[in-house]
């Protein structure tokens, strides 16, 4: 007998661990938004990449940033420091050593990912971010109330913030063109690419297209598309001919960015976990603390 | 149900064949059967049931001759100006290499299938998996002009700069373990320009950098590891005619064949007296080899000088000793106080006369 109630116990356990665990990781998957399957990506060959930068200019002129005329993007002297996107630039070409020819330097484009589990969406307060279902991750400026969370949860350290004017706060960043792919328009820096280093189609498409590239052309590019897998996949994929961080990606696990921090908060406001919780342990205070009478204690 | 299959299987078939009878008439369709390329009868561009790219097997159907000139690469009005792509020269250039198929890769033999044929001048499209034409084109330019000019500038060709010149020696020395003469002079420019050699005739399986690339000079050099180059027009010279103990000067038509180049001559093409084909013979120095007829129709005012009265019927010998026409003429066979230049026969025209 005793030993059955044993046996009892045990499986009850491991059936309440394992619902424990898959509650958990159902926590950890982070938020369940509405991933359409036709959302669209980018497609980044840096190996294709020509570093004219004639996409920066692109940008710019479509996002109506101040800019230099286009022929002064031949000036290769910017690629001598590392730069970040900012509120002046949406995205930014580095170039990177190439070890297999010195002469042909690699040049990589950086700007949003467009992360399919954003953590600025996630992360921000006041619900001012929002994944689109062609894939965008956008922001609404009237909604930001400045307090730049996003720009630390963010991964890839993409927003920017505008400091210029200090009551209207403004983040920055790629929004994907989302107008202009609203009107029927290619994203502007996929479409003055000369290289087509940028390719523009449907997400998991892409995915397939970088996959069968890698291994027709093992010679020119590593195993493995960036952003595929990394922190639960993004919009914008890149394929590399050296090791991704050769060229500054990030080492970023496989689960998404706002997995953690969600099932933490989610884990301890479930089923009025922090209010009970406070009113007991003030229940608790108040007893241990309660003026009991001084007669009950000398009997 | 089969034969309802097959039905509609032969008239898929046949509106293939009806397709490709609209192929201009110079590549029939005879010349390429489907099955070369594909495993079934009826391919698809979904499933196109390829068989492995026989490429290796078909180069050689065309040639840099059939190239076009050029080809206006780019539309205007845009951010920068169309390219003028000197195809020829390109397709030329590509004898010393891979071919035609370097930037043609999957032509098939039978007729060459332009690049928009396959590559979508549409950059908003379905089918993303390859390219589209801008792109393809600027990934064939520059992977091969950034290998060798170090520079992925857009101005490289997109703009008013001079062709890149290829970096050509004007000799090339040797060193052979030959005992009578290890040195072997290779007169480069000379077989340029003179014989009219193409580099394809000498050069081949060399890579654009090796006679384009600053960094790479030299490395075109062929190796002279054989005669083989050498012999198809050398095979009957002593081994002197190349082998020296020194280094040879550029070749020198009167120091080699006692026959100086001088005024009209200089000008002349090789070829113009040269007329063997493949390497040039010694010809006869008799102005009547090449001029029949010449002393009838010659007039001397055509070398800037015009006879008096006394000098005007005088035979040529008379002044010029043994038909040396290239050295000044003497006096001294009939005047004993007159000498030329000094004393003169007549007087100057043209260009000469105005001195």
């Amino acid at each position: 007998m005793a030993r059955l109630d044993r046996r009892e116990f045990l499986k009850s356990s491991l059936v309440i661990g394992a619902g424990l665990i898959g509650l958990s990781t159902e926590a950890q998957a982070g938020p369940k938004n509405v991933l359409s399957p036709d959302r669209m990506g980018v497609l980044v060959d840096t190996t294709a990449c020509i570093g004219c930068r004639n996409c920066e200019w692109a940008c710019k002129t479509a996002h109506d940033l101040p800019t230099n005329p286009l022929a002064s993007y031949q000036d290769k002297s910017v690629f001598e420091k590392m730069r970040r996107p900012d509120d002046k630039a949406l995205t930014v070409v580095n170039r990177y050593a190439n070890p297999k020819d010195p002469d042909a330097p690699y040049t990589v484009k950086v700007q949003c990912m467009h992360c399919d589990h954003p953590a600025c969406v996630s992360v921000c307060i006041v619900g001012a971010f929002s994944k689109q279902e062609n894939g965008a991750v956008v922001w609404d400026t009237d909604k930001c109330i400045g307090c730049r969370y996003c720009m630390v949860a963010c991964p890839f350290q993409v927003p920017a913030f505008e400091y210029e004017t200090a009551l209207k706060p403004n983040i920055v960043k790629c929004d994907f063109c989302a107008a202009r792919r609203q009107g029927g328009e290619l994203p502007a820096c996929v479409e003055t690419c000369p290289a087509e280093a940028l390719t523009y189609g449907p997400r998991d498409e892409l995915v397939r297209i970088a996959r069968d590239r890698t291994k027709r052309y093992p010679e020119r590019y590593v195993k493995g598309v960036f952003g595929e897998y990394e922190v639960g996949g993004t919009g914008w994929i890149y394929l590399a001919g050296v090791d991704f961080s050769a060229l500054q990606f990030p080492k970023l696990g496989n689960n998404p960015a706002p997995g953690i921090s969600e099932s933490i908060q989610h884990g301890i406001f479930a089923y009025f976990v922090p209010p009970v919780a406070l009113y007991a342990l003030l229940g608790a205070l108040m007893w241990v603390s309660k003026d009991w009478p001084e007669g009950e204690d000398e009997e | 149900m089969r034969i309802l299959c097959a039905l509609l299987l032969s008239l898929a078939v046949a509106d293939g064949a009806w397709g490709q009878a609209e192929v201009p008439p110079k590549a029939p369709a005879s010349v390429v059967h489907c099955r070369k390329c594909h495993t079934s009868d009826a391919p698809t561009k979904e499933s196109p049931s390829l068989v492995k790219c026989p490429r290796g097997n078909t180069k050689g159907v065309h040639t840099a001759a059939e190239a076009p000139p050029s080809i206006t690469l780019g539309q205007p009005g845009g951010n920068y100006e169309p390219v003028e792509f000197s195809h020829k020269a390109h397709a030329e250039m590509s004898e010393m290499g891979g071919g035609c198929y370097q930037c043609h890769h999957y032509d098939q033999g039978g007729r060459i299938q332009k690049c928009s044929e396959c590559h979508s001048t549409e950059r908003a499209r379905a089918d993303v998996g390859k390219p589209d034409l801008r792109g393809a084109l600027h990934r064939l330019c520059v992977d091969c002009h950034r290998e060798w000019g170090h520079t992925t500038d857009c101005t490289t060709c997109h703009g008013d700069k001079p062709l890149p010149q290829a970096l050509s020696s004007r000799r090339v020395v040797y060193k052979t373990s030959y005992p009578e003469g290890e040195t072997v002079t290779f007169l480069h420019e000379e077989h340029v320009t003179r014989f009219g050699l193409k580099c394809a005739d000498c050069h081949r399986q060399q890579s654009c950098a090796s006679c384009h690339d600053p960094k790479k000079k030299g490395e075109g050099a062929l190796p002279l590891e054989d005669h083989q180059s050498c012999s198809a027009c050398h095979a009957n010279d002593e081994c002197s005619r190349c082998h020296s103990t020194k280094v040879l000067d550029t070749f020198d038509h009167g120091q080699s064949t006692g026959w100086i180049h001088n005024r009209f001559h200089a000008k002349a093409e090789c070829q113009r007296c040269h007329t063997t084909v493949g390497r040039f013979t010694k010809i006869d120095t008799d102005c009547e080899s090449c001029h029949p007829g010449w002393r009838q129709k010659f007039s001397h005012e055509k070398v800037g000088f015009v006879f008096d009265d006394t000098h005007v019927d005088l035979e040529c010998e008379s002044c010029h000793a043994d038909s040396a026409f290239a050295t000044p003429p003497g006096c001294a066979d009939c005047h004993d106080d007159r000498s030329y230049p000094k004393d003169k026969p007549g007087r100057p025209v043209g260009a000469a006369g105005k001195k």
